[in-house]
């Protein structure tokens, strides 16, 4: 069990920079992700924790004490690979009992810890098995019962349901946190798929360029969003983005949108010493409404049914927005429609530095410390 | 090929027969020879001259004991009063009106082969197989250029550097030592050693050992535990090949070999009978000297068919 600690944690190779000055607090028994599009640098985070590269420069800790330049086998922490990286040249059960021999273990002893994973991973009947026998599902639970074995403090795991058919994965995943509940290890789980990170972690750091923008629980990220990226990467269906043509009035009010022709829409109103020239308005689909008399006009452009409810994308003036509509709502491909903004359910962000400039209640956000530029630290909103 | 339809990437019976005919001709012209050196071996003197060539004949084994012994020719009266022959050998050797004076140095140089070819193979994969790990791994300065470097070793026959290295050789005391020769042998294979096996090495995965590594082991232990193992066929590959450039050489052998360090090649072909070479004896001394290679090979060869379908399990 360990509480992971970044500090300014930093990663080139030659001069492209993976990993920027990065910190963040990875709580003891937290199932923790880091969410990301591809090349953002998840893996070398994950890498560089588990000590398997070498950070260019800052500090790794583990409950307090720094491992920066401990190498991999001492620091007892767990890892699971994409690929799983079991050795075909072993049967499952050698595969499993491979981190115990390195620790010198008696065989009987091997052998009952064996069991013990192989119970709870129900694999107990593969253990004789060879691993190129094996499908995906239990092939990745052999992985992870190579790494439970040695209960180690910590489980970092590289996109573990990356190669699983999509049933799989579902399954995979309720397993992998109910897993998780029960030993109550400190996780550090990388994806680029924000349902999986959303849907298992208790909090998420989404990564952009290297760079972490936000740190946060599933909810929290959804609904407050630091960046206009964390904004666009998280959810789905996406955020819609208006362009507003500045410079808005510091009380709020109304504001046009910055297209030909588009109407004013209602806005709410900007934190102090914020450049008021660009700003980006941010709305999730469920907070549109569509009704005859919106404003905003425009047609339906596509209709997707979603089971619990309709999505209609509405071509307009603006560009295309995505209005979630119940599912009962009738929609006719090129009817025309009028859009309403609600404005105390959206998000204004400086288009600038991607800012954002509010809470979906309201209040305004603090700007970030002006000695580490491009990084949003947010510890009022974690937790 | 066949108009009917057939299956495109199937070979007809036809097509199978005549493969299997061409390369059973082929088999038969590249074994001729080696027949005919190992029949040699077992023929008598006057046999193994004989015109039109004897393929049948009364096998004798006169040609590996004169392989093993020297011999010097008595008069009739000293042959009489000897005793009886105490062995097989000293029987075959009397009925020439000749008697054993003592061992060859055949097998002092055979055992000088072994010493030096096995000795080089062995150098050759330790270094190689290192090497190559860590081209493979490491951010090396320069790899690329170094990789080139190594294969411009290649790029010139050994030999052309014979001169300058039996200059530097009597300089350092290294002429006519094993120590000498398995080093030579070693330089030589280790640039095609390191490619080889770097080609290996590359097709690993390096999480494998990295999982080792996190696993507990230290990055040797990982080296030796799970990447020699994956790398098998490449290290059982690039040891046969090493294992054959050092057994057949002969260039260096005989510039820098005369005496202690002397191989088997530079020997052989000056076994010297009665009235010229003795054929029976230098054929029977290659016959013994392709054993080795060939069994080692044999030895060997799942090794090499395990690597073929090793890389069709992985992913
Ligand atoms: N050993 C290396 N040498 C040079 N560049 C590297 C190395 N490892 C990673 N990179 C680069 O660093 C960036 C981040 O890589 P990383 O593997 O951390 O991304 P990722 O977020 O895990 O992406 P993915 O979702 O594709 O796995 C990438 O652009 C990659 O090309
Ligand atoms: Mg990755």
């Amino acid at each position: 069990m360990a509480e992971i600690a970044l500090n300014a944690l930093h990663k080139a190779f030659d001069d492209f920079v993976a990993v920027r000055s990065t910190d963040l607090t990875i709580r003891d028994g937290e199932f923790f992700a880091l969410l990301g599009p591809s090349g953002c640098g998840k893996t070398t985070t994950l890498r560089m924790i588990a000590g398997l590269e070498m950070p260019t420069s800052g500090r790794i800790l583990l409950d307090g004490q720094d491992v920066t330049r401990l190498r991999a086998g001492r620091r007892d922490i767990a890892f699971v690979f994409q690929l799983f990286a079991l050795y075909p040249h072993l049967r499952v059960k050698d595969n499993i009992a491979y981190p115990l021999r390195s620790q010198g273990m008696s065989a009987a002893d091997r052998r009952q810890r064996i069991d013990e994973v192989a119970a709870v991973l129900r694999i107990g009947h593969l253990l004789e098995h060879n691993i190129s026998a094996l499908a995906g599902g239990d092939r990745q639970r052999v992985a992870l019962a190579r790494a439970m074995v040695r209960r180690p403090r910590a489980f970092l795991m590289d996109e573990p349901l990356g190669t699983l058919d999509a049933e799989m994965r579902g399954a995979m995943r309720d397993e992998l946190r109910k897993l998780h509940d029960r030993i109550g290890a400190t996780s550090v789980y990388v994806t680029h798929d924000q349902v999986e990170a959303m849907s298992m972690a208790d909090r998420i750091a989404v990564m952009d360029k290297g760079l972490v923008l936000q740190a946060a629980p599933p909810m929290e990220l959804y609904n407050n969003p630091a960046t206009l990226f964390v904004a666009s990467f998280v959810g789905a269906p996406a955020m819609n983005f208006l362009n507003l043509e500045g410079p808005l009035a510091p009380g709020g009010g109304t504001a046009r949108l910055a297209a030909a022709g588009a109407p004013e829409v209602p806005v709410r109103a900007l934190p102090a010493g914020v450049d008021a020239r660009r700003i980006v308005l941010g709305v999730r689909p469920e907070h549109l409404r569509l009704e005859a008399d919106g404003a905003l006009r425009g047609s339906v452009y596509a209709t997707e049914y979603l089971g619990s409810h309709r999505l209609a994308v509405v071509e307009t003036v603006a560009g295309n927005l995505r209005v979630r509509v119940p599912k009962t709502r009738h929609l006719a491909i090129g009817e025309p429609v009028g859009v309403v903004v609600d404005p105390s359910k959206t998000i204004l962000f400086e288009a600038e530095s991607g800012r954002a400039l509010n809470r979906l209640d309201g209040t305004p956000v603090r700007a970030a410390a002006p000695e580490t530029p491009g990084t949003f630290r947010r510890e009022a909103a974690d937790g | 090929m066949s108009t009917s339809a057939h299956s495109i990437v199937e070979p007809t019976a036809r097509v199978k027969w005549m493969a299997g005919v061409l390369v059973a001709a082929y088999a038969l012209v590249t074994l001729i020879p080696i027949v005919w050196i190992v029949m040699t071996g077992f023929k008598s003197p006057s046999d193994s001259i004989a015109y039109p060539p004897k393929v049948i004949f009364e096998p004798t084994l006169e040609g590996y004991v004169n392989v093993f012994t020297t011999r010097s020719r008595q008069s009739a009266e000293y042959m009489a009063q000897l005793p009886p022959p105490q062995t097989w050998y000293e029987e075959l050797v009397r009925e020439r009106n000749m008697v054993i004076t003592g061992p060859s140095r055949f097998a002092d140089r055979y055992m000088n082969s072994l010493i030096i070819g096995f000795g080089a193979t062995f150098l050759t994969v330790i270094l190689g197989v290192m090497a190559a790990y860590a081209f493979s791994r490491f951010r090396v300065p320069l790899r690329d250029d170094l990789m080139f470097f190594i294969l411009s070793t290649r790029m010139f026959p050994p030999v052309a550097v014979a001169i300058p290295i039996f200059l530097m050789y009597r300089e350092l005391g290294l002429s006519d030592t094993h120590l000498g020769m398995i080093v030579l042998y070693t330089a030589v294979n280790l640039s095609l050693a390191v490619w080889l096996l770097k080609g290996f090495i590359d097709e690993i995965p390096r999480e494998y050992e990295e999982a080792a590594m996190v696993d507990g082991y230290s990055r040797f232990q990982a080296f030796r535990k799970v990447v020699l193992p994956q790398a098998k066929a490449g290290i059982a590959a690039t040891a046969i090949f090493s294992l054959i450039f050092s057994w057949n050489e002969y260039n260096f052998a005989i510039l820098l070999t005369s005496g202690q360090a002397q191989t088997a090649p530079p020997f052989i072909p000056l076994i010297i009978g009665e009235g010229g070479l003795d054929w029976p004896a230098v054929s029977a001394a290659t016959t013994l000297f392709i054993l080795p290679v060939l069994i080692f090979t044999v030895l060997l060869r799942k090794h090499l068919l395990a690597g073929i379908t090793f890389g069709a399990v992985r992913r």
